[in-house]
C-alpha cells in the first residue's frame, strides 16, 4: 500500500466516508463535515506516527491540510526534503 | 401555564367534534392536570387543559368576554397582567375574574394585534371572533411556548403539542427528510419547521389568521439584537442590568402558588436565585441536577451557592442508568430528534420539582444569548479579527475557548490554529459565525437518504430580515442563536416540553424584552467581548461567592453515546437489529450501520463529539419514529380522553345541530 493509499484508508475508516464521487482527494474535508478539530489532531498523530515525521510548529500554523491531496502532497514534501538534506525547517523526520 | 388545542373542521360530523377533542386534550393533559374545557360553534372547536397559577378559583378555559363574541384558550403567564389590567380598567374594560387570561382576552379587544407587543410574558393563544368567524393563533416573542398546526383532509388543526393531532380520525404522522436535514445541521427545526410532514409551528413573535379558507401568518415582533450603546459609564450600566433583571424576577415571582428556582450552579441560575431570594417573603427552593460522571458534575457550585443565599436546596443525582431510562420519554414529550441527551436530566428533574410541590420555577435561559455567555461568541470574535491579532494573542484567545474540549488542550492548539484560521473566512454567505458548528453539522446530515442542501432554508430566513446583513459578527450569531437554538432546542425540547411533561412552569427572568434589550446596549461596550458576561459579573460582584463569578463557564452537558452503549436498553435494538433500521425510511442503512458499528467498537474516548451527537440523533429519530410514525398504540397509549377534569363545555353550534345533528 503507498503512501496516499495509506492516508485515504485511514481517513475512509476512521471518519466513515467513502473517496468517490460525493468525496475527492480535493475535497475540503472541514466542510464536508467529514472531519472536525477532534479528527484533524486524529489525523495529525496519524501522520506522524505513520510516517515517522514531526509536523513542525511552524509547518502547522503555515499549512491548513484540508484535503487528502494537501495531505499527501505535504508528506510527499517531508520525504523530500529529508532524504535531500535531512532535517530541515519543514515537518522533520523524529529522531525517536 | 397549559396546553390548547382545536381544529375547523367542516366535514367532521358535528356530533363527533366533542369526542375529538377531549381526546386531543388528553394527549396533552400532562401540560395541565388541573381542569379542561372546551368550546364549540359552528366554524370551530377548541379547547384547553389548565395548570392553575394565577386566578387559581377564576381562571377556567376556554374563557369568553361578557358579550360571548371571543373565545380565548390561553397557554401561558403575563408577568404584566397588573399593569395591564389597570390601564384596561381606565379604558372601561370589565373584569369578571383575577386571572391573566382574562387580561389577555381584554387586551385583544382593546387593542386588537397590537396587544401582543404590550404582553410581557411567556405564551401561545387561540382567540375565536364568534362574530366574524375569525381564529387567531398567537405565540410570544422568544418562543417559549410552543403552538402547532397542520391541514389534513380539509380540517385545520392546531395544538401545544403535535401528539394531540393524533386524535383527529385518520391523521397520521411522517417524518420529512428535508426537515430531518435541517435538524441534523443546525441542531434544531428552523423556527416555523417541524421534523414531521405537512406539520408547522407558529413561528416566534407570530401571529396566524384563519378567516374561512384563508390564512394570513405575520410577525407582530421581530427581533432586536442591536441597540444604541448605553451612554452612562461603566458601574452605571452595570447597575442598569441589574435593574432590569431584579425587575423582571420580581414580575416572574407573581404567582398564586409557590416558586422554586433551577439552581445549575452558574452564574446565571446563582443570579437568578440570588434576586429571587431577595424579592420573596418566604424562604426559596432550589432544585439541582448532579450527574455521577465528575467532568458533568456542578453540585459543588449548586452547594456553594445554596448555602450563601441560604435556600432549601434539593437535587437529584442523575447516572447513565436513568438517562438511558428516561431517554424515550423524554424523546416522546420532545416530538424532535436530540443531539444530545442533557434534556433527559431536565425531564427528569422536572418530575423531582413536581414530586416536591413545586409547579412553577425560574431558570437561567436566555442569559448566554443576551449576554454573550457562549464561547461561540469568542470564537466568532476571534475569528473575524483573526488578522489583526499577532500569533501569540491568537493562541492566548484559542486556549479560553473550549476549555472543557482536551482537544483545546495546549498538547494540541497548533493544529487548531490552522484550523481556526481556515474558518476565518466566510464561506457560507451570512453564517460567519456558526460555520464551524454547521459544517460539522454535514455529517449527521450524510445518515440521511436525501440530503439537500441543510442550509439553504436558513439563508432564505436570514435573507428576509432586511437589518440582518448589517449586523456585526457577533449580533449575527446572537440573532442565529436566538432564532434558532435557544427557541427550537433550549427552551423547548430541553426547557418547556421537559417541565411541562410534569406539569411544571418554568419562567426566564434573562427573557424579559428589557433585560434584552439592556444586555444589547452595553454588549461590547465595556468589554472587549473576551470575557463572557464581564457586565453581569460585574452587576453582581459582591453579592454572590466569588468562585461564581470567577470560576469558567461549564456548559450543561450530559453523557451521550457511552451511556446507550453501557446500558443496552431495548429500544437500542432499532439500531442494532438491520430488520430494525430498515423500517426508518428516511435514513441510509449503510452509513448508520457504518456509525452504529464504530460507536459500539469504539472506545468512548475516541468518539468524536459530532459521532456522539449523530448517534443520538439517530437514536432519537428511530425512538420517534416507533412512538408517532409505527407502533404508535404500544407508546401513545389508545386515545382517551380518562383523567380529564372537564369543567367548562361550551356548544355553541347552531346550523349543524338544529338541522337535525347534520352529519
Amino acid at each position: 500500500m503507498n503512501r496516499t493509499q495509506k492516508i485515504q484508508q485511514f481517513i475512509e475508516e476512521r471518519f466513515l466516508v467513502e473517496f468517490g464521487d460525493e468525496v475527492t482527494a480535493e475535497t475540503d474535508l472541514f466542510k464536508a463535515g467529514v472531519i472536525d478539530s477532534f479528527g484533524y489532531i486524529q489525523l495529525m498523530s496519524f501522520i506522524e506516527d505513520e510516517f515517522a515525521l514531526r509536523i513542525s510548529d511552524d509547518d502547522l500554523l503555515a499549512n491548513v491540510f484540508v484535503s487528502l491531496a494537501d495531505l499527501d502532497a505535504f508528506v510527499a514534501g517531508v520525504a523530500e526534503k529529508s532524504a535531500r538534506a535531512g532535517a530541515g525547517q519543514g515537518g522533520v523526520p523524529c529522531a525517536d | 401555564m397549559c396546553g390548547l388545542a382545536g381544529f375547523i373542521a367542516p366535514a367532521l360530523p358535528a356530533d363527533d367534534a366533542p369526542g375529538v377533542i377531549t381526546t386531543m386534550l388528553g394527549h396533552i393533559r400532562h401540560r395541565g392536570p388541573d381542569e379542561a374545557g372546551y368550546y364549540l360553534d359552528d366554524g370551530v372547536t377548541m379547547g384547553a387543559v389548565r395548570l392553575s397559577i394565577v386566578g387559581l378559583a377564576t381562571g377556567a378555559q376556554p374563557m369568553a368576554d361578557p358579550g360571548e363574541r371571543y373565545w380565548i384558550c390561553f397557554n401561558g403567564e403575563l408577568y404584566n397582567h397588573i399593569e395591564l389590567r389597570e390601564e384596561l380598567r381606565r379604558l372601561g374594560r370589565p373584569f369578571r375574574t383575577d386571572s391573566d387570561t382574562e387580561v389577555a382576552l381584554q387586551a385583544w379587544i382593546q387593542w386588537g394585534e397590537a396587544c401582543l407587543p404590550r404582553f410581557n410574558g411567556a405564551f401561545a393563544l387561540a382567540i375565536r371572533d364568534a362574530h366574524s368567524g375569525d381564529l387567531v393563533l398567537a405565540r410570544d416573542r422568544y418562543g417559549k411556548r410552543p403552538l402547532f398546526y397542520t391541514d389534513h383532509g380539509g380540517a385545520f388543526l392546531f395544538a401545544s403539542e403535535m401528539k394531540a393531532f393524533r386524535a383527529f380520525p385518520g391523521f397520521g404522522f411522517a417524518l420529512d427528510p428535508r426537515e430531518l436535514a435541517s435538524v441534523y445541521a443546525l441542531w434544531t427545526p428552523l423556527p416555523d419547521r417541524t421534523p414531521f410532514q405537512g406539520i408547522r409551528q407558529l413561528p416566534v413573535g407570530g401571529v396566524l389568521t384563519v378567516r374561512g379558507d384563508r390564512r394570513t401568518l405575520r410577525t407582530y415582533e421581530e427581533l432586536r439584537v442591536d441597540a444604541p450603546a448605553f451612554t452612562g459609564t461603566e458601574a452605571e450600566a452595570a447597575a442598569h442590568v441589574r435593574e432590569a433583571l431584579r425587575t423582571s424576577v420580581g414580575l416572574r415571582l407573581r404567582s398564586d402558588v409557590e416558586v422554586g428556582v433551577y439552581l445549575s450552579g452558574g452564574l446565571d441560575s446563582s443570579i437568578v436565585t440570588k434576586l429571587a431570594t431577595d424579592l420573596s417573603p418566604h424562604q426559596v427552593r432550589t432544585f439541582s441536577v448532579q450527574f455521577e460522571e465528575a467532568s458533568f458534575d456542578e453540585s459543588d457550585s449548586q452547594r456553594v451557592v445554596a448555602d450563601h443565599l441560604g435556600t432549601r436546596h434539593s437535587a437529584i443525582s442523575v447516572t447513565g442508568a436513568d438517562i438511558a431510562e428516561g431517554f424515550e420519554s423524554a424523546v416522546y414529550h420532545a416530538e424532535v430528534p436530540a443531539f444530545r441527551t442533557a434534556f433527559v436530566p431536565m425531564y427528569l428533574l422536572s418530575r423531582h420539582v413536581r414530586d416536591a410541590g413545586i409547579k412553577t420555577v425560574l431558570s437561567g435561559e436566555g442569559a448566554d444569548e443576551a449576554f454573550l455567555g457562549y464561547s461561540l461568541f469568542r470564537e466568532t470574535l476571534l475569528r473575524a479579527s483573526w488578522d489583526e491579532l499577532d500569533e501569540d494573542e491568537r493562541q492566548r484567545r484559542l486556549a479560553g475557548l473550549y476549555p472543557e474540549l482536551e482537544h483545546f488542550g495546549p498538547a494540541h492548539r497548533k493544529h487548531l490554529t490552522g484550523l481556526f484560521r481556515q474558518f476565518s473566512t466566510e464561506s457560507l454567505p451570512g453564517l460567519f459565525s456558526h460555520e464551524l458548528r454547521y459544517q460539522n453539522g454535514r455529517f449527521a446530515v450524510r445518515l440521511l437518504k436525501e440530503r439537500d442542501e441543510p442550509f439553504a432554508d436558513l439563508l432564505a430566513m436570514v435573507r428576509s430580515d432586511p437589518r440582518y446583513a448589517a449586523l456585526s459578527p457577533v449580533q449575527k450569531a446572537q440573532w442565529l442563536e436566538y432564532k434558532t437554538l435557544l427557541a427550537g432546542y433550549l427552551l423547548s425540547t430541553q426547557g418547556e416540553r421537559m417541565s411541562l411533561a410534569h406539569s411544571v412552569e418554568n419562567r426566564c427572568p434573562f427573557l424579559d424584552p428589557a433585560v434584552v434589550r439592556a444586555a444589547a446596549s452595553v454588549n461590547l461596550r465595556f468589554d472587549d467581548g473576551f470575557e463572557e458576561k464581564a457586565i453581569l459579573k460585574k452587576a453582581f460582584h459582591g453579592e454572590l461567592p466569588e468562585s461564581s463569578l470567577t470560576r469558567p463557564k461549564q456548559p450543561y452537558r450530559a453523557p451521550g453515546a457511552a451511556v446507550f452503549k453501557k446500558q443496552r436498553p431495548d429500544y437500542l435494538e432499532l439500531l442494532l437489529s438491520d430488520a430494525e433500521l430498515d423500517r426508518l425510511d428516511c435514513v441510509d442503512p449503510v452509513f448508520a450501520r457504518k456509525l452504529v458499528n464504530k460507536i459500539m467498537t469504539t472506545p468512548d474516548e475516541q468518539i468524536s463529539t459530532k459521532e456522539d451527537q449523530a448517534f443520538v440523533y439517530l437514536l432519537s429519530t428511530a425512538v420517534l419514529n416507533q412512538q408517532f410514525v409505527l407502533d404508535r398504540e404500544r407508546y401513545m397509549g389508545t386515545p382517551s380522553a380518562a383523567g380529564l377534569n372537564l369543567r367548562t363545555t361550551v356548544d355553541h353550534r347552531r346550523a349543524r345541530l338544529s338541522a337535525g345533528g347534520t352529519r
